[in-house]
């Protein structure tokens, strides 16, 4: 009876571990050593991958699109979701105006975001109509590009993150709220004694968890802006793979992308290890 | 017996191809069956059937420019296979499928690029340099090139190269440079977004007027045409000629029998049903392409492609070299260089003709 309740406990450990093996380890392993290929066994492709000036633009370009998106994303989310857990319950209109980028396939929901800021798109289109000259959202290169890609990116995202927030809110016991009105606290000293610092933990939690989502940001800049326009680390690896056909130099890109999103990870563990290890602190509320 | 055929067709096209091909089932006896993939994996499918020495396929279609790589994967086709070809295709065409003395592969779709304009717009398309760079300098914005870092931008910058005089494989030449040069002062007045352009792209922008002008392949006047755009406001016109005489690139897709194939002699035979002239006639018909001209009665796809049409005697093949990606990087990354970041010429060719100075490149690479 034990020995069978013990196989029974390998094979429930053995399969998924087999699983990610098979699907996830050695692909991952088979590509780390196509990265080094290249007339043998060398460096070749990372030399050329970190010498080229549109790799160096793509990693600058992930950068910025991943903090600007993550930042409008946030203060969107948290509005939102403050908007839906407040006790004057939001209407229903509103819910699924809030929600309903998550509903839309995403291939959709780019491809409507592209015929909005085309040159000749609704947006100029409605400028137009106001007397407004033509904007170039999507000039390729341009800052106004980034933005644009920016902006949608968190506009489509954003029911995500106010779901994870909204979460957080509603567990905020409502007594709290009772006692610090009985203290005499207004809307603003309860949001920033109350209501912040129980959020903490979802916001951190979202923050990782999207942080990581936005370094890998892909067909937002594909649809709209092209592996050109607003070149990122991963369009930079597809188009490489894709365009150039040059497998083995894609893969030394994508090795890179993925150290970086990596990295970042273990920065954020061990900055909860050491905080927790510390008592507490600012992440001390993300496993929760 | 069946054989299995990998082909690069969309999924309307492959609806049209599956009633021809049941012609040829039923007179061979041989059913066919038809997969249908992109170039690109078909070439990884080639090479993986090479490789391990076996493998299903017995017909497949290669894009025209990487047959210099695919040739390694394919065997060779009976010379009197070569008549056929020669009597359908115009010469630059069977060329390609020949090294050596071999022939490799037979042409399956042969395109090339034409100039679509809007009519309404510019009621007299530019027919020479002078007149193209006339006209974007009169309509800044409104000329477009695919200019993608992808081979369509080799597609759009070569044929100037080669109006000039110049070769792909002499970057540095005075004939090069004068078309370079003349691109590169294009460059500030194209459409700002011919940066990211590519086939699609560039034809929807054309189909909303954003612009007027731009080079493309024969399937775009079908797209216009079903959009209603085209023969009322969009047209075809040739390249415009440069100072040493006209030139278009050629495109496609070539055939060829893998190596390893498990029934070589039934696909050979279903090659040379695709060579009759009854079968390419029905091509042009049903899903225009232009391996045969559009026949006389057939006045509206004589008009669409007029331009196309036009052009035949000047379509000229890529180079034929073992890694031509290889080469089309380099140049995507030059023709971006120039047109979009102002780099001098000279220099933005520099890498292509290290790369060039470096290549050995096979000895029988056909000359147009």
């Amino acid at each position: 009876m034990r020995r069978a309740g013990r196989f029974l406990r390998l094979s429930c450990l053995g399969l998924p571990l087999g699983f990610l093996a098979i699907t996830l380890i050695l692909p991952l392993l088979s590509g780390v050593i196509l990265s080094f290929q290249a007339d043998g066994f060398s460096l070749e492709n990372y030399r050329f991958v970190l010498g080229d000036s549109l790799f160096r633009r793509s990693v600058y370009n992930t950068l910025i699109l991943a903090a600007a998106s993550l930042v409008v994303e946030f203060v969107w989310g948290l509005i939102f979701a403050l908007l839906l857990s407040s006790r004057r319950r939001a209407s229903f209109v509103t819910e699924v105006s809030v929600l309903m980028p998550l509903l839309i396939p995403e291939i959709v929901f780019l491809s409507v975001a592209r015929y909005i800021l085309l040159p000749r798109g609704y947006l100029n289109g409605a400028l137009a109509a106001v007397g407004l000259p033509a904007v170039g959202w999507l000039d390729p290169r341009s800052a106004l590009c980034l933005l644009s890609v920016a902006l949608v990116d968190a506009w489509r995202v954003t029911p995500m993150v106010t779901l994870l927030l909204l979460d957080g809110l509603q567990g905020i016991p409502a007594e709290l709220y009772e006692a610090a009105l009985l203290d005499g606290a207004g809307s603003f000293a309860q949001s920033r004694y109350v209501t912040l610092p129980l959020l903490k933990p979802a916001l951190y939690g979202a923050l990782v968890l999207r942080g990581v989502d936005a370094l890998r940001i892909f067909s937002t800049v594909l649809v709209l802006a092209g592996p050109e326009g607003a070149p990122v680390m991963s369009t930079y690896a597809y188009q490489l793979w894709g365009d150039a056909m040059e497998e083995h130099r894609a893969m030394a890109a994508s090795v890179l992308l993925a150290t970086m999103i990596g990295t970042l990870g273990a920065v954020v563990i061990a900055f909860r290890a050491r905080t927790r290890a510390s008592g507490g602190g600012a992440l001390e509320g993300l496993s929760g | 017996m069946s054989i299995t055929v990998a082909m690069a067709l969309f999924p309307s096209e492959a609806i049209i191809y599956r009633n021809i091909l049941k012609e040829f089932e039923s007179i061979s006896g041989t059913r066919v069956n038809l997969v249908t993939e992109t170039y690109g994996d078909i070439l990884h499918l080639l090479f993986a059937q090479s490789r391990a020495g076996r493998g299903p396929f017995d017909l497949v279609e290669i894009d025209i420019a990487v047959l210099g790589q695919a040739r390694e994967g394919v065997q060779t086709l009976p010379q009197s296979m070569l008549a056929t070809v020669r009597a359908v295709f115009p010469e630059p065409a069977w060329k390609v499928g020949i090294v050596g003395n071999q022939l490799y592969f037979v042409p399956h779709r042969i395109m090339w690029q034409a100039m679509i304009y809007n009519r309404l717009r510019v009621p007299r398309p530019p027919t020479n340099w002078d007149e193209l760079a006339q006209f974007a300098r009169a309509h800044p914005n409104k000329l477009a090139l695919k200019g993608g870092l992808y081979e369509g931008i080799v597609c759009d910058a070569m044929p100037f190269v080669w109006e000039a005089g110049g070769d792909e494989l002499e970057p540095t030449s005075t004939d090069t440079l004068t078309a370079l040069d003349f691109l590169a002062g294009l460059g500030p007045l194209l459409n700002v977004r011919s940066a990211v352009f590519r086939e699609m792209s560039v034809l929807e922008a054309q189909a909303r007027g954003e612009v007027w002008i731009h080079f493309n392949w024969p399937f775009a006047m079908r797209y216009l045409y079903e959009k209603g755009l085209a023969p009322a406001v969009e047209l075809s016109a040739p390249v415009p000629i440069g100072p040493k005489g006209r030139a278009t690139i050629l495109g496609g897709g070539y055939l060829g029998i893998p190596r390893f194939a498990p029934h070589p002699h039934a696909a050979e035979l279903f090659l040379r049903f695709l060579l009759t002239r009854e079968v390419q006639q029905r091509l042009a018909r049903e899903l225009g392409w232009l391996n045969v001209l559009p026949e006389q009665s057939d006045t509206e796809a004589r008009m669409l492609y007029d331009g196309f049409i036009a052009m035949r005697p000047y379509i000229r093949a890529r180079a034929t070299v073992p890694n031509y990606t290889g080469l089309s990087n380099r140049w995507q990354r030059a023709l971006e260089a120039l047109l979009f970041r102002n780099v001098p010429a000279a220099i933005a060719v520099q890498p292509v003709a290290d790369w060039v100075g470096a290549l050995r490149y096979e000895k029988s690479r056909p000359v147009s």
